[in-house]
């Protein structure tokens, strides 16, 4: 079979290939196998990878699994506050869960069918190991970099979006998590709102979101999806 | 309908629809230097054109909407720098509204230059008052004190940048075809969401502290005076309240569907009942922020 079959072939489509790159020798063997072959489809389930899929619904999925993690990370910090916390940050964590599940669930709803869940056997359990859940400043400071890289990935995927009407509903979405950004870093240090490290020049764009693309996110957050790892090869960059 | 949505309007009458967003705005841009031409168009027949009522905004009445709105944020902290923020009691929180206003400055900046680059002659700021007076001292102040009280400043603050990110939400759809622009528009929005949560962070903070949320929330005193926009009912309705808009329930996908919070909501996922309103901004439309404006330039 030549090269150009190869990727010709209706059967391996570009996605497919990339999402198996990235797979163990074991797995790329099989894709060697296959193109002795031009028929057979690699099977979709390379072990221990999140995909997310293509176009809107791959930037929906996007946004629920972040939005997943918020959840799961505001619930850690309800259900098991740090012995330090102070009554007015709980009833502060209790309204940023409740405003993630509200988001959460709207995303969810969205996809419908086309949660990224579908293909795992078990709902994704996050893995917080690598932040500190037991002191205020340990939520805080995680909540902090939960929060600005939220309104980072909105601001770099929701122009990424083909639908008006959906950027028009995530943009709700995504001006609370600004304001949850900004709440929480005050909390943290006063006056830190929209500090130079997440208000940003851009070319001629003056005073911007810091804004980065889901490969820039998904690395920044890769630790919390243990054992897994998130594909985002498929989504779209422009 | 307005000037610009005019001039689109008969731009686009033989023009192709648009296969390359970017070049739309520059298109519709262009066709400014025909200015002279359109303007001579008789009013009847900008009259007798069908179905331009309101609907038939360009990006470029959004950009110019939003110009003026950070042409407005600008104008106000830059009085209150000079008056009730050099109070010595105001020290602490004074780099505060400078960083703020810095960032305000450099949107008014990025969008007069959007305008200017293409052709049109970005409109120059008015004289904002924000006593409501209307640079008129006989007439009735509708905000007393916001440039010597602080509380009385911090509490039109609050509603100016709720209103800014509202507005901003408010103007997205009209950057559909340019993506460019959206992202823009969009990263600025994000800002200014930061910004009111701030104010409303100040307020909850202040030796006379209120207590609203870092968040738009049923929970939060209303504001008085409050600034009063156009009843989106129309005709001899009454005025209301920019928060009207934020108590919204109800959202909808992108085919009409509405999102069933009472049934996905419940068991594990319970929220509290404020939390469904307080976890989506709202957009203020077009009408209501152009009218918000209108009251103090």
């Amino acid at each position: 079979m030549s090269d150009s079959s190869f990727f010709g072939s209706g059967a391996l489509e570009r996605r497919t290939f990339l999402r198996v790159v990235g797979a163990s020798a074991a797995t790329a063997s099989l894709v060697l196998a296959g193109c002795s072959d031009p028929a057979p489809e690699p099977t979709p389930t390379v072990q221990n990878q999140l995909l997310l899929g293509e176009s809107d619904t791959g930037l929906l999925n996007y946004f629920y699994l972040l939005k997943q993690l918020e959840v799961a990370f505001y619930q850690k910090i309800v259900d098991t506050p740090p012995s330090n916390l102070v009554a007015g940050d709980k009833a502060a964590f209790d309204d940023l869960r409740d405003h993630g599940l509200a988001h959460r669930e709207t995303l969810r709803f969205a996809l419908g069918a086309s949660t990224y869940e579908t293909r795992l056997e078990r709902p994704l359990a996050f893995d917080f190991s690598s932040i500190v859940l037991t002191s205020r400043v340990g939520v805080l400071t995680a909540a902090q970099q939960l929060e600005d890289l939220s309104v980072a990935a909105y601001a770099g995927a929701l122009p990424l979006l083909v639908a008006p009407t959906t950027v028009a509903l995530l943009a709700k979405i995504a001006s609370v998590e600004a304001r949850h950004a900004a709440f929480v870093r005050d909390l943290r240090t006063p006056g830190t709102f929209a500090g130079n490290d997440v208000v940003v020049n851009a070319g001629a764009l003056q005073s911007v979101s810091l804004a980065k693309t889901p490969v820039q996110v998904v690395e920044e957050a890769k630790a919390f999806f243990l054992p897994f790892v998130v594909v985002t090869q498929s989504l779209p960059s422009a | 309908m307005n000037f610009l949505s005019l001039l689109d309007r008969l731009s686009t009458v033989d023009a192709p629809s648009a296969a390359a967003p970017r070049r739309d705005l520059l298109r519709q841009l262009g066709q400014a230097g025909a200015r002279a031409a359109v303007a001579a168009v008789p009013l009847a027949l900008a009259l007798a054109t069908p179905a331009l009522a309101a609907t038939t905004n360009t990006s470029l009445d959004a950009t110019v909407l939003l110009l003026k709105l950070e042409d407005l944020l600008v104008a106000l902290y830059t009085q209150a720098l000079a008056t009730v923020l050099a109070n010595p009691a105001q020290a602490a929180v004074r780099p505060n509204f400078q960083l703020i206003l810095q960032q305000q400055q450099g949107h008014a900046q990025f969008l007069r230059a959007t305008l200017a680059t293409a052709g049109l002659t970005p409109p120059t700021a008015p004289a904002f008052d924000f006593s409501g007076r209307r640079n008129n001292a006989a007439n009735p102040e509708l905000f007393p004190g916001v440039m010597s009280d602080y509380n009385a400043f911090l509490q039109l603050a609050q509603q100016l940048e709720d209103a800014s990110a509202s507005s901003y939400l408010g103007q997205i759809g009209f950057f559909a075809s340019d993506k460019q622009l959206l992202s823009a528009v969009l990263r600025m929005q994000l800002v200014e969401a930061r910004h009111a949560s701030h104010l409303r962070t100040l307020r909850r903070t202040s030796p006379s502290p209120i207590a609203v949320k870092s968040w738009p929330s049923t929970a939060d005193p209303a504001p008085s005076p409050a600034v009063l926009v156009p009843s989106p009912a129309g005709g001899s309705n009454a005025p209301v309240g920019i928060y009207s808009f934020e108590a919204n329930e109800t959202q909808r996908l992108g085919n009409n569907t509405v999102v069933p919070f009472p049934t996905v909501l419940t068991g594990a996922n319970a929220v509290q009942f404020r939390s469904i309103a307080e976890a989506f901004d709202e957009p203020l439309p077009t009408a209501q922020a152009t009218a918000l404006l209108a009251i103090f330039g």
